[in-house]
């Protein structure tokens, strides 16, 4: 531009009042931000004012403790009592470095009593396997938290059993070997928590209660030993996002529970084998009452043969009496077009039908034994002449569903399996 | 705009005496406007004597796109029932795209509208351009950073080794 060169050195940056100099202060990791000090008198101290404190690792190669415990006083522990901190993202123990084993869990357990003290409403912590212990009931102890995103925690045993994180609403942490009455005796204790982000991992049977929640993802890891059963009493929830990633034809978790509020589910199943059905099917009665039905379902790579992944053929199909909107991104051979004429038949309200095919992934040594013409797509080619996708609105009237049925029992060969209503 | 003859239409005046004729839903981007608006509706000439017809016009170009990409975005779902989620994720890359080449200004412009996003209370245009002074920080030695916003050091060097020495974390090389 024009101006760049000839304005002759005016400092703009240092004539903007101090809060919009904090503020881009404050998007910068506090190691960064401490470094403006030198820049001239004028941003001396802003630094310190911000409410923000990221004491992050910027690079994990060279990291070293003592530098990591340098910054964290001078950030931290040295902060101005009348200088409210809000947001605070702390990395404790750091997988690629051994040095970082110098500091003892106490010194992480003072920042965060300092950070209490400075009423600190989110906190996040990164890094490697957190030692339970003190820490953690350090963290628990910060009754000013409104978030709180933790990293995989050993076990919940620890949490002390009168915590009082009153204002948490929204809590995210990775579970490894989960104790299921321990876990839903922590969220009895958190009565303003709302939005739960879990990842579970090498828990066989995991339950989860909790009458405050209203939307949940959770993923469910498959390391030994396998999930094999999650049940939800969840009568607040809203929201259901669900991951599961499954290979070597492990069966899916049966995943039961009833869910009376539900408005939207999304589902992402990865690597699913031949059998997979009755327990997708069940998953499919779960979610039965939401309005949004989202589905992203793919076959393991090392399938020859197309299967059903949706419901099992002959078996009944659960109605969906409230879905308006349903969003099918699978591979969409002659099984699961049938499949998803089924739950058709049991929307009786649905106005929206997206529906996108993909075809499972595979290797390309595999291309031989997979016939690409049975994963290839039997949807019925839209008016742009393309039969990948199909996106149908205005279902709800009459006509326009006549329409779609049309098409699609005309593609579907082998119909008499399902019962037209 | 098609539309744009029956909707109210706004005159924003620049601190320089340049007038701007907006619709009402453009304006209303500006917090600030749209609180005038909703004390007193009738008003249609507002003078704003902190901002300069260069900053106003970037500022209202800014505006215009957002406001055009949500009402495409809401005339989709009109249509199709929902906007499909490729075609959203790829406005919004677009929006994005947009923004970082919007935000391909020198520094004294940067500095101009984060002040009139600040005044105006543009939120989105605010958070772009602090993230954007932002990025321009990270990276740098102080050096670096006072050459590229023109930053007089009057600190004396006894000041600054003192400030150094005081934080000698930030300023360790991480190779």
């Amino acid at each position: 531009m024009a101006t760049s060169s000839d304005s002759d050195q005016i400092d703009l940056l240092s004539s903007l009042p101090d809060a919009l100099l904090i503020a881009i202060i404050s998007l910068l990791p506090t190691r960064v931000a401490a470094r403006t000090s030198v820049l001239s008198r004028r941003f001396r101290h802003l630094w310190k004012a911000c409410h923000d404190v990221d004491l992050g690792i910027d690079d994990v190669i060279n990291f070293e403790s003592s530098r990591f415990e340098a910054m964290a006083n001078g950030a931290l522990l040295s902060r101005d009592p009348s200088n409210p901190l809000l947001r605070l993202c702390l990395h404790v123990g750091n997988p690629l470095s051994i040095r970082n084993n110098d500091l003892p869990a106490s010194f992480f357990s003072s920042l965060l009593v300092k950070a209490h003290s400075l009423g600190l409403r989110h906190l996040t912590l990164c890094g490697a396997h957190l030692d339970p212990g003190s820490i953690i009931s350090t963290i628990f102890s910060i009754d000013s938290l409104q978030t709180l995103e933790l990293p995989t925690i050993a076990q919940v045993a620890s949490i002390p059993a009168a915590i009082t994180l009153t204002h948490l609403r929204c809590l995210s942490l990775v579970l490894n070997y989960a104790n299921p009455a321990e876990f839903n005796q922590l969220l009895s204790q958190l009565p303003a928590l709302e939005d739960l982000d879990l990842e579970i991992s090498f828990t066989e049977v995991f339950t989860l209660s909790s009458q405050t929640i209203r939307r949940l993802h959770l993923f469910v890891g498959r390391t030994f030993p396998f999930t094999k059963f999650v049940a939800f009493s969840l009568p607040s929830l809203e929201v259901l996002c669900l991951k599961i990633t499954t290979f070597e034809s492990l069966p899916l978790p049966r995943i039961e529970g009833t869910l009376p509020l539900l408005r939207k589910a999304v589902i992402i199943l990865e690597g699913l084998s031949n059998g997979a059905a009755s327990a997708v099917a069940q998953l499919l009665k779960l979610v039965s009452n939401a309005e949004e039905l989202s589905l992203d379902i793919s076959e393991s790579w090392e399938e020859k043969d197309p299967f059903p992944v949706l419901l099992e053929p002959g078996k009944d199909v659960p109605d969906f009496p409230n879905l308006k909107l349903l969003d099918a991104s699978m591979c969409f051979h002659k099984h699961n077009l049938k499949s998803i004429v089924a739950l058709l038949h049991h929307s009786p309200d649905l106005e929206s039908l997206k529906l996108v095919h993909e075809a499972p992934p595979s290797f390309t040594f595999q291309t031989n034994q997979r016939k690409s013409d049975d994963w290839g797509s039997k949807l019925p080619t839209n008016a742009a002449g393309n039969h990948n996708y199909t996106h149908l609105t205005n279902l709800h009237l009459d006509h326009n569903r006549e329409e779609f049925m049309k098409l699609v029992d005309k593609k579907c060969t082998c119909k008499q399996h399902w019962k037209h209503t | 705009m098609a539309r744009s003859s029956t909707e109210n239409m706004i005159t924003l005046m620049s601190s320089d005496g340049e007038e701007f004729m907006v619709t009402e839903k453009v304006a209303r981007e500006c917090t600030t406007i749209r609180n005038m608006l909703e004390d007193d509706c009738v008003i249609t000439n507002i003078p704003l004597p902190n901002v300069t017809s260069d900053i106003l016009s970037m500022v209202i170009e800014y505006c215009m796109e957002h406001v055009a990409a949500a009402e495409k975005a809401a005339a989709e779902t009109a249509e199709k029932g929902s906007s499909s989620a490729p075609a959203a994720a790829k406005a919004n890359k677009d929006l994005e795209e947009w923004d970082k080449a919007f935000m391909n200004v020198d520094v004294y412009t940067l500095c101009d509208l984060i002040l009139a996003a600040n005044y105006l209370n543009v939120s989105g245009l605010l958070d772009l351009t602090i993230q954007t002074a932002a990025n321009l920080i990270k990276g740098k030695s102080p050096e670096q950073i006072r050459k590229t916003f023109h930053i007089q050091n009057d600190l004396s060097l006894e000041e600054e080794e003192k400030i150094r020495s005081q934080t000698p974390w930030a300023f360790e090389k991480s190779e």
